[in-house]
């Protein structure tokens, strides 16, 4: 059977949207996650790797990474919702770990990476480890932190993620609230 | 007109080998062969372009221009795929030639993995490199058919392998099996098969003879978890299996350097049988669990080849014995029988390598081909090297061995030679 190009155009037509709709979903379900969903700030500790598609970017630490629980029936990737609090400071704290969805909003779906039993730790991917930067500034924050550590002074850094329903999305990451790309300026 | 030809063809005249006539005849009858063909230089050039010019659009993009805003970076983002899309919109409605589908193709591909990385970007999704190359390709693959463009076939073909060896093989045992590449695999097969229907002789068929094969090669041992020994037996049917297919005649009939099944079939079945040719300890299959991937992929992998086995021989396409085609009924039931003696299995993988080895020489004697004739040579050069390793055996007998395979070598190609030129003479 010959397939006439005008048919074959309407078939792309549709493929084309598809290609299109992809990033745009990704944008979408982002955006609002950043307009309706609640802010929180994570303590953290950057480094900088590379990635041969999407850029530099400072790999994030959080406090929030680790969980200590008692419980040991944890299977490596099983998804897990992980519901926070605000501690006086305004920093994110596990409040708890469920494998249900709770019924509030501040909640994160995130993803087992492994469970220490000899220590009781739970290790949390939540899929937001990543801030891509200008890739003159990515090593440049690396060092500013390792400084701001080495210094006698003790530093807040953070990054604020907001969280709505399950999704997170990183917004910034800040070095005694100043963003850290102007940090490196 | 090939200069290389009108040297011959003048030098062919100067010696009163062919009249002036036939050699008119022969210099119109390619320059009317040209002339239907497109420009193969200009479609390499055009794809070459298009590969580096979507490379160096990802590059400037991955450096993060944070002095635009998210709009103008979402922009960026989209546009070059936007006009990627109206190019091949284009070249669809306008039927536009081979140089053209292949470097839009290509163009659009490359585009299509730039938006999704740039939004990602923007909005610092970790993400990991497979699932992303997942998706790429996934959205590429659709375009292959639409625009019947080689060239995006082989780099959705390439990016498919790409995905698997990311998510299969990790460092950090965080690696899951790549179950999706078969479905990627499959989605682009169809065009491969049309390919084999339509131009089975063309260059761009015999880079995928090679490459369809080479990938599968790459992401097998990404399937193997628990059980080495059966991933080495999946190899060992793997290869089994290439080799098959390199035997039906759509291959067969086809210049050696062209059919990647036969020879990757080949150098991999004689490599794989090297490794179970050393007498270790003691040979672990341990406990067969039908849920485990390595034994399901045997499985099919074996379903497969018995197919084609089968196919062949109702075609009466099997004229004659050989083993290489059968190794893996051997091989399959020695792993099987849980090794009762580790000795009798080292013997018997020994004396199935030789077998080849000897197998591959006779048939290079009697197609007078020097490079098969060679390599049977070098399977048992291989076999006798790796006994070298083996400290049980004696000195002696090891020398005499290389001493024998040696003058081997010598005795064989010199034989031949002489043949040939009795013949020519």
């Amino acid at each position: 059977m010959q397939i006439k190009s005008t048919q074959l155009f309407v078939i792309f037509i549709l493929v084309a949207i598809v290609q299109v709709s992809i990033p745009v979903k990704m944008i979408y379900q982002r955006e609002s996650v950043l307009k309706y969903g609640t802010v929180y700030k994570f303590k953290t500790q950057p480094i900088d790797p590379a990635d041969p598609f999407r850029g530099r970017y400072v790999q994030l630490h959080f406090d929030a990474n680790i969980y200590k629980t008692q419980e040991t029936n944890w299977k490596n990737d099983e998804p897990i919702y992980v519901s926070f609090i605000k501690d006086g400071n305004g920093f994110a704290q596990i409040e708890d770990v469920t494998k249900e969805a709770p019924n509030n909003e501040t909640y994160v779906l995130a993803k087992v990476t492994s469970y220490v039993k000899w220590r009781n730790e739970l290790h949390i991917n939540y899929g937001i480890e990543r801030f891509y930067m200008k890739e003159t500034k990515a090593k440049a924050a690396e060092i500013k932190y390792i400084e701001s550590e080495s210094d006698s002074i003790s530093h807040a850094v953070y990054a604020t993620v907001y969280v709505k329903a399950g999704e997170a999305v990183l917004d910034n990451v800040f070095i005694d609230d100043i963003p850290i790309g102007d940090v490196v300026e | 007109m090939d200069s290389k030809l009108e040297n011959e063809i003048s030098e062919l005249l100067q010696n009163n080998v062919i009249t002036r006539d036939v050699a008119q005849n022969i210099l119109a009858y390619y320059q009317s062969k040209k002339a239907g063909k497109p420009n193969r230089l200009f479609v390499i050039f055009g794809v070459l372009g298009a590969v580096l010019v979507g490379l160096g659009l990802i590059l400037i993009l991955a450096h993060n221009w944070d002095q635009l805003s998210k709009w103008k970076k979402t922009i960026f983002a989209f546009s070059p795929l936007f006009l990627a899309q109206i190019l091949a919109g284009y070249t669809i409605l306008k039927n536009k030639s081979r140089t053209w589908i292949e470097s839009i193709g290509t163009f659009l591909f490359f585009t299509i993995g730039s938006s999704i990385a740039l939004v990602a970007q923007i909005y610092n999704i970790s993400g990991d490199l497979s699932s992303y190359l997942f998706t790429w390709t996934v959205l590429a693959i659709p375009m292959i058919y639409l625009m019947r463009s080689n060239a995006l076939a082989l780099l959705c073909l390439v990016y498919a392998t790409y995905y698997a060896v990311e998510e299969g093989y990790s460092l950090f045992n965080t690696s899951s099996e790549p179950w999706w590449y078969f479905v990627l695999i499959l989605a682009i097969a169809p065009f491969y098969l049309r390919m084999l229907k339509l131009n089975p002789k063309t260059n761009m068929t015999s880079v995928f003879n090679w490459l369809f094969p080479l990938s599968l090669v790459l992401v097998l041992g990404a399937f193997v978890r628990t059980n080495d020994e059966l991933g080495l037996l999946m190899y060992v049917i793997l290869f089994g299996l290439l080799y098959n297919i390199g035997q039906m005649p759509l291959f067969n009939t086809q210049k050696l350097r062209r059919n990647g099944y036969l020879i990757l079939g080949s150098i991999g079945t004689v490599v794989m049988l090297l490794i179970f040719s050393f007498d270790v300890e003691s040979h672990d299959v341990r406990i067969l669990k039908y849920n485990m991937p390595e034994f399901q992929i045997c499985l099919v992998l074996t379903l497969m080849i018995i197919s084609v086995l089968v196919y062949s021989y109702f075609k009466n396409r099997i004229k004659v014995f050989n083993p290489f085609q059968y190794v893996f009924v051997f091989m399959i039931s020695l792993v099987l029988s849980g090794f009762i003696n580790t000795t009798v299995f080292a013997v018997t993988v020994n004396a199935l390598v030789l077998t080849l080895g000897l197998f591959t020489i006779k048939i290079g004697t009697e197609k007078r081909h020097l490079g098969i004739l060679n390599y049977g040579l070098s399977v048992i050069t291989a076999l006798v090297v790796c006994r070298f390793f083996d400290t049980d055996m004696s000195f002696v007998i090891r020398g005499v061995l290389f001493v024998c395979v040696g003058s081997g070598f010598f005795i064989a190609n010199y034989a031949m030679l002489k043949r040939q030129k009795n013949n020519i003479s």
